[in-house]
């Protein structure tokens, strides 16, 4: 048989090796990175990041919360106000765009803005954050106050933080005419009124997603140089589309286009990689079933498997088998995952206000 | 003809001094008893506990048959009325648990809640729903209501609760006082918290007493400024009220309720009424209160005498309070 460079290549580079008879998908060739169990890991994104801080701890990780609750909340109610739920109190961060927002304005680079949203019990909710706090702040001084305190620990998380992983959920996004701020929830749904006068629909490109996080990679190893960024793609599909697409061919080309601009960011920084949570989780090949009925939200054995992955390509110390680290009982990670695993996601919203049509 | 004495005993935190230190000749005249340092420990009553110790402010010690209490639970600090038969009983409640386990144990941090008095926040708050502490405070209040429900229950008279002063802007004052109480330097959380969280404990603890059938007396409103804050025509340290707040509260509670205003208002100099009121008080608690050990298990008895010690440093504070009342010699504004 003649020379070939396939000759020699890996169990993992075949797909018969790597895929149908793997008994598990760990579908990572080589990690760019090491953590151990002091490594300050940091999570922001779509919902499906929400199991990541909880699943962390649940293996003896370090999960770095920047902006706690304030002693006066129980556990559950931190909760529902978003703390713990990622590092910071972001609320669930969708897109690239937002992702960038997020950092710049934290550290006075954008200051990108839309006017509270007021709603008919005279409360007004952070435009930026919708979903955060539960009914509405009573004014707007405590609502700037409250976004104040967020920024200044979105700062103190960039420039402590070892492993930030942000995962990536949609390319669709509303955004104010006026300036592009991004909007992480359409106005209307969460809060505020829709006005096509104020607010347009954009479906980022390919190449705008990799400029947002080119910004994103640049800002943060300005304040941190040694910091690493593990971007995944959520394998949630989106709720609905105002694409003007069936929502299935929307969901293909939203994961499609955020997988690959993650893809050239990791071949473009050696501190960036990139987590194959949706590869795992979303792929139509193998026979596990990671989504519940409704096919979108993921089952906990999905993200064990999402974070055996994870554990196994950059932990030093992973977890053993018959590890299942008990959280501390204040911390929303002592949730345990026997049933499906309950997050907290504007998206749903959508359905929420639109009924079972949505 | 005599009038037959009205008897009222007082129980709550250091603040009912304030009330009762002008109250010589009202004590002389109604067989007002004497009064404890008794929030903090009121609030464990148990309906499970026994007997009950008073102290009487010429200092005489017996156990109260209306009241059922565990020496080991309540402390021996929470009984001063001599009165077992005396139709009223007025307790006020809030300043010293509001602060010492809400404000401090919760607030370390700092925080704020938003309405009624939003705004004025510190830079190193944090914001706090109002549901959030509404909750806590409620917590906190569960134990005191089943404790004023015993109480209701047991004794024959006239039960009736005041609220505490409305909280001093000052904070330097304050922390001027909590470093003589404790002898370290604590920063008090911002004035705008602790309004906030003891206004709620307020209005929790007055809907709790409504909801109950309980009288509440409520002097908030009558004693604070505009802003929300104690009148400054009545703060002193910080901490507590005046003298001149004690009389205001008490002369409406008697105009209301005993028809006895018109023989209250006493028109001696304010620090004579203090000095004595306080001097006795000092004595009737402190002097002649008996060891408790037989009565507590050997593991309670040092936390009750840690806690007598930090009562008896509040009364050396309270030295220095009459020293400062002395130049207060304006009458009390008329109820």
């Amino acid at each position: 048989m003649s020379n070939s460079p396939y000759r020699g290549l890996p169990s993992f580079a075949w797909w018969k090796a790597g895929v149908v008879e793997s008994n598990e998908l760990h579908p990572i060739a080589t990690a760019k990175f090491r953590i151990d169990r002091d490594t300050k890991i940091a999570t922001c994104g779509s919902c499906f990041a929400q199991h990541l801080g909880p699943a962390l701890v649940r293996g003896g990780h370090s999960y770095f919360v920047a902006e706690p609750a304030p002693a006066l909340f129980k556990p559950e109610e931190a909760r529902d106000y978003h703390y713990g739920i990622f590092s910071a109190r972001f609320g669930n961060v969708y897109t690239s765009r937002a992702f960038c927002q997020v950092l710049e304005r934290a550290f006075g680079v954008s200051s990108s803005d839309e006017p509270p949203w007021n709603t008919e019990r005279g409360r007004v909710i952070d435009p930026l954050r919708p979903g955060v706090h539960p009914g509405g702040f009573s004014n707007v001084h405590e609502m700037l106050f409250d976004r104040g305190h967020h920024e200044a620990s979105v700062r103190a998380l960039v420039e402590n933080l070892d492993v930030l992983v942000f995962t990536l959920g949609l390319t669709e996004m509303w955004e104010r005419r006026s300036d592009g701020t991004a909007l992480p929830a359409c106005p209307g749904t969460i809060g505020g009124s829709y006005d096509p006068e104020l607010y347009a629909f954009r479906n980022l490109s390919y190449e705008e997603v990799v400029a947002d996080l080119e910004r994103a990679v640049t800002l943060i190893s300005r304040h941190n140089p040694r910091a690493k960024l593990l971007l995944s793609v959520s394998p949630v599909p989106l709720i609905a589309s105002y694409s003007g697409d069936h929502v299935l061919a929307a969901t293909t080309r939203s994961k499609s286009v955020l997988r690959a601009a993650a893809e050239a960011l990791r071949q473009r920084h050696a501190q960036v990689d990139y987590l194959p949570a949706f590869e795992i989780v979303a792929n139509p090949w193998r026979r596990e079933r990671y989504f519940a009925d409704d096919l979108r939200s993921v089952r906990p054995e999905g993200v064990a498997a999402v974070m055996r992955c994870f554990f196994a390509a950059f932990s030093s110390d992973p977890p053993r088998p018959d590890e299942h680290r008990k959280p501390d009982s204040s911390s929303i990670a002592a949730r345990e995952d026997d049933d499906l695993i309950a997050v907290l996601c504007d998206e749903d919203r959508l359905r929420e206000a639109y009924g079972d049509s949505a | 003809m005599t009038q037959a004495p009205t008897r009222i005993a007082l129980l709550g935190d250091s603040n009912v001094l304030a009330i009762t230190s002008f109250w010589s000749d009202f004590v002389r005249d109604h067989e007002v008893s004497g009064v404890a340092l008794a929030t903090k420990y009121f609030r464990d009553v148990r309906e499970e506990s026994r007997d009950f110790t008073f102290v009487r402010h010429d200092g005489r010690t017996e156990l109260h048959p209306w009241v059922r209490d565990d020496l080991a639970e309540v402390g021996i600090e929470l009984a001063a009325s001599a009165n077992r038969d005396g139709p009223w009983l007025v307790l006020q409640l809030g300043a010293i648990l509001c602060y010492e386990r809400l404000i401090l144990n919760f607030g370390d941090t700092d925080f704020t809640i938003d309405h009624p008095f939003s705004g004025n926040n510190h830079l190193v708050a944090r914001l706090v729903p109002r549901e959030i502490v509404e909750r806590r405070v409620s917590e906190e209040l569960e134990p005191t209501f089943r404790g004023l429900e015993l109480l209701a229950g047991a004794f024959p008279g006239k039960l009736a609760v005041f609220p505490a002063p409305p909280p001093d802007r000052d904070n330097a004052r304050l922390e001027a006082t909590i470093a003589q109480v404790t002898g370290a330097r604590l920063p008090a959380p911002p004035p705008s918290v602790r309004l906030k969280v003891q206004w709620l404990y307020h209005q929790l603890l007055r809907e709790g007493c409504a909801r109950r059938g309980l009288l509440f007396h409520d002097t908030w409103q009558a004693t604070a400024s505009s802003d929300g804050f104690i009148d400054p025509r009545f703060a002193f340290d910080g901490f507590h009220a005046n003298a001149r707040y004690g009389g205001n509260v008490l002369m409406a509670f008697c105009d209301r309720y005993l028809g006895a205003g018109s023989r209250f208002p006493y028109s001696g100099p304010w620090n004579e009424l203090g000095e004595t009121a306080e001097l006795e008080l000092a004595r009737a608690i402190f002097g002649a209160t008996p060891r408790p050990a037989p009565l507590l298990a050997p593991d309670r008895a040092d936390d009750a005498y840690r806690q007598i010690d930090e009562l008896k440093a509040l009364v050396r504070l309270k030295d220095e309070i009459i020293q400062r009342l002395a130049g207060e010699r304006e009458l009390p504004p008329q109820a």
